[in-house]
């Protein structure tokens, strides 16, 4: 997705790596055919010097179009009979520039190739129609040619599959990063419910509430005895899993609502709506919880009258649209200086889209009357989400 | 024998349930009122008097300090501050010894307390603790220096400005006038006091009379006095003089 984030310095290594061998390349073009050691040897080994030097100086050259090509043909994007189809062009252009590229290149300093050439050494290219003579040779050189054009498929496929392997291997990296990315949120959002609920401020006030409603109810204390073990419990049990159904999730969410409702009373309304078809949907695991907790604490500041927070879940099409929104005094100045401040908030952004990439959106909105409402939309999946990332990505 | 009267300031109705029900037995005290916000202990405090104020710490908004600090009345009540957890300020109330209480708190703990409070009043030494408690509330000022909003009042009402809201400050006789958006608010207060009270990363003095909210600075131009004008994205001008030039341009260095 962003390799550029995970390895910035890599495509600068390659890149001078690869400026390094192409001035050596250079170099051995102009000195080569000149130096006193190659013109001293024999004609059939400086020949066939050159030609390999040459040969694999093109095949420098022609690397990053190969690999641009298989960029292009990813297995993600295209079917297999497109890639098969693209790379088959791509073979017979690569080949042709190779071929033609390398007698170019080999007749600069040997001058034209002479004729029967072919006969007394490996002659290294394509005939030329005006020293090509007898059937004989005609077919020896045809032969000679095949020989070089099998060379040009040989080194077509193998930068091909490195070009593949190099993006297989990225691709599985990339995922990696992600998923122990995604395992680090997950932990942090754990942590961070385990602080507001461990929290003195919550545990204890809520604590006092129940020490206050023992003398006046006693099956009530005891019911939020219960609520609040329950919260705890399940806070606590940390299972590890990336995503949870909504209707779990939503329950969780009711144990702290609850009890936050019986210490505020009537200064605090609640209301959740869950539609019947997005309950099924999973949903990463205490996504939710910092945005309520904001938003509760957002409404006991509302300065008039009682704190009203909603928070519905709906399915639109393939999507799950989650509302969270509250009646407090909302907030001023930029988003991203919310978010800056808000631990909770940001967290949450980036667990989504860490998770669901483009497919996800999170609004965070000031109302016009009060208020702030968060906005949370991802696709509706019955199926943990990375596993469709396994299999597709 | 006159009755102590007294008030519970607690934004939680069960909290405040507590109190009423362990004072209920108590034939020497009366429970006069009970706020369920900072803002109602500031409005009424001073028309119910009472002698005794069960304060909470925590509430939204407004917090009990902050209810001290600008509540309005001569002597004070007898203050017990009620938190459920706060070390800071449990630090404080020691080292002032002023009586506070833990939540949650039982009947034998809350005795103590009345026991104490009845033995202030049996022996009328009340004003001793309105001493202890100014210099709590003068720590507690230096602890927190720069505000966060600015309580304002017009006639009996109370409310609020944020701070993060005000665009610019400008003197005006006994009074500073603080633009926020489209309004402009009246705050008794002196040029210099407030400059102190402003955290100064977000509030520089431009004029003798004038502070500007650094965020909301759009552009400044130099004229050929070398003053300054300043471009707010309110569209309000504002000159910069050469007194205060380096003043401000430090702090967008600073940053």
């Amino acid at each position: 997705m962003n390799s550029e984030k995970i390895a910035p310095k890599s495509w600068w290594l390659a890149l001078l790596f690869y400026a390094g061998w192409l001035a050596i390349g250079y170099g051995l073009f102009f000195i080569l055919p000149t130096s006193t050691l190659v013109q001293s040897w024999q004609p059939p080994v400086r020949h066939f010097i050159l030609q390999f030097t040459f040969s694999l100086y093109m095949v420098g050259l022609l690397t990053p179009p190969v690999i641009f090509i298989t960029k292009i043909l990813s297995f993600e994007k295209l079917s297999w009979w497109q890639i098969i189809g693209g790379h088959l062009i791509g073979l017979i252009v690569f080949t042709a520039i190779y071929i033609h590229a390398l007698q170019f290149s080999i007749e600069q300093f040997l001058g034209p190739l002479p004729r029967g050439f072919g006969a007394r050494m490996r002659p290294p290219l394509l005939p030329r129609p005006d020293n090509v003579a007898s059937g004989i040779l005609q077919i020896r050189l045809f032969l000679n040619a095949l020989q070089h054009i099998w060379q040009a498929v040989f080194y077509y496929l193998l930068i091909l599959g490195v070009g593949y392997s190099i993006s297989f291997y990225r691709k599985f990296r990339e995922r990696e990063i992600r998923a122990s990315q995604l395992e680090t949120q997950l932990i942090n959002s754990q942590l961070q419910a385990l602080k507001t609920q461990l929290q003195p401020h919550f545990l204890f006030n809520t604590l006092h509430t129940l020490s206050s409603l023992i003398y006046e109810d006693v099956p009530a204390a005891d019911k939020m005895i219960r609520q609040l073990s329950d919260l705890l419990r399940l806070t606590l049990e940390t299972t590890g899993d990336q995503e949870i159904p909504l209707k779990k999730e939503v329950e969780h969410l009711k144990l702290y609502l609850d009890i936050m409702q019986i210490r505020f009373q009537n200064r605090l309304q609640v209301e959740i709506t869950v539609d019947e078809n997005a309950k099924t949907t999973l949903i990463p695991t205490l996504l939710l919880q910092p945005l309520v907790e904001n938003s509760i604490k957002h409404g006991l500041e509302a300065t008039a009258g009682k704190g009203i927070v909603t928070i519905s879940a709906s399915r639109m099409a393939e999507d799950v649209i989650i509302v969270v929104e509250d009646n407090g005094p909302g907030f001023t100045g930029e988003t991203d200086a919310l978010l800056q401040k808000g631990v909770g908030l940001r967290n949450t952004k980036d667990r989504l889209s860490k998770l669901f990439g483009a497919a996800q959106k999170m609004d965070i909105i000031s109302r016009e009357n009060g208020g702030m409402r968060i906005l949370i939309r991802f696709p509706y999946h019955a199926e943990p989400w990375m596993q469709n990332l396994r299999g597709e990505k | 024998m006159s009755k102590i009267k007294i008030a519970i300031v607690d934004d939680e109705p069960f909290a405040r349930k507590k109190i009423v029900n362990f004072l209920n037995e108590s034939i020497d005290c009366e429970i006069i009122a009970e706020y369920e916000n900072g803002r109602e202990a500031l409005h009424y405090l001073p028309d119910s008097m009472p002698d005794v104020v069960f304060l909470d710490i925590q509430m939204p908004e407004l917090d009990g300090f902050e209810v001290l600090q600008n509540l309005q009345m001569t002597p004070l009540p007898l203050i017990v501050f009620v938190t459920a957890y706060d070390q800071y300020a449990i630090t404080a109330f020691d080292h002032h010894a002023l009586d506070y209480l833990l939540k949650p708190f039982d009947r034998e703990r809350f005795e103590k307390t009345m026991l104490r409070i009845r033995e202030t009043f049996a022996t009328r030494s009340v004003g001793k603790t309105d001493e202890r408690l100014q210099h709590l509330l003068g720590q507690i000022d230096r602890q927190r220096p720069y505000l966060k909003r600015l309580l304002l009042r017009t006639g009996s009402d109370i409310y609020f400005v944020k701070v993060e809201e005000i665009d610019w400050i400008e003197a005006a006789g006994n009074y500073l006038n603080l633009h926020t958006g489209r309004k402009t608010h009246l705050l008794r207060e002196t040029m210099t006091n407030i400059e102190k009270k402003l955290d100064p990363a977000n509030f520089v003095r431009i004029h003798r009379s004038q502070i500007v909210n650094l965020d909301r600075i759009k552009k400044m131009q130099s004229d050929s006095h070398g003053d300054y004008e300043i471009l707010l994205d309110t569209g309000q001008r504002l000159t910069l003089t050469r007194t205060y030039r380096d003043n401000l341009l430090q702090r967008f260095e600073g940053r």
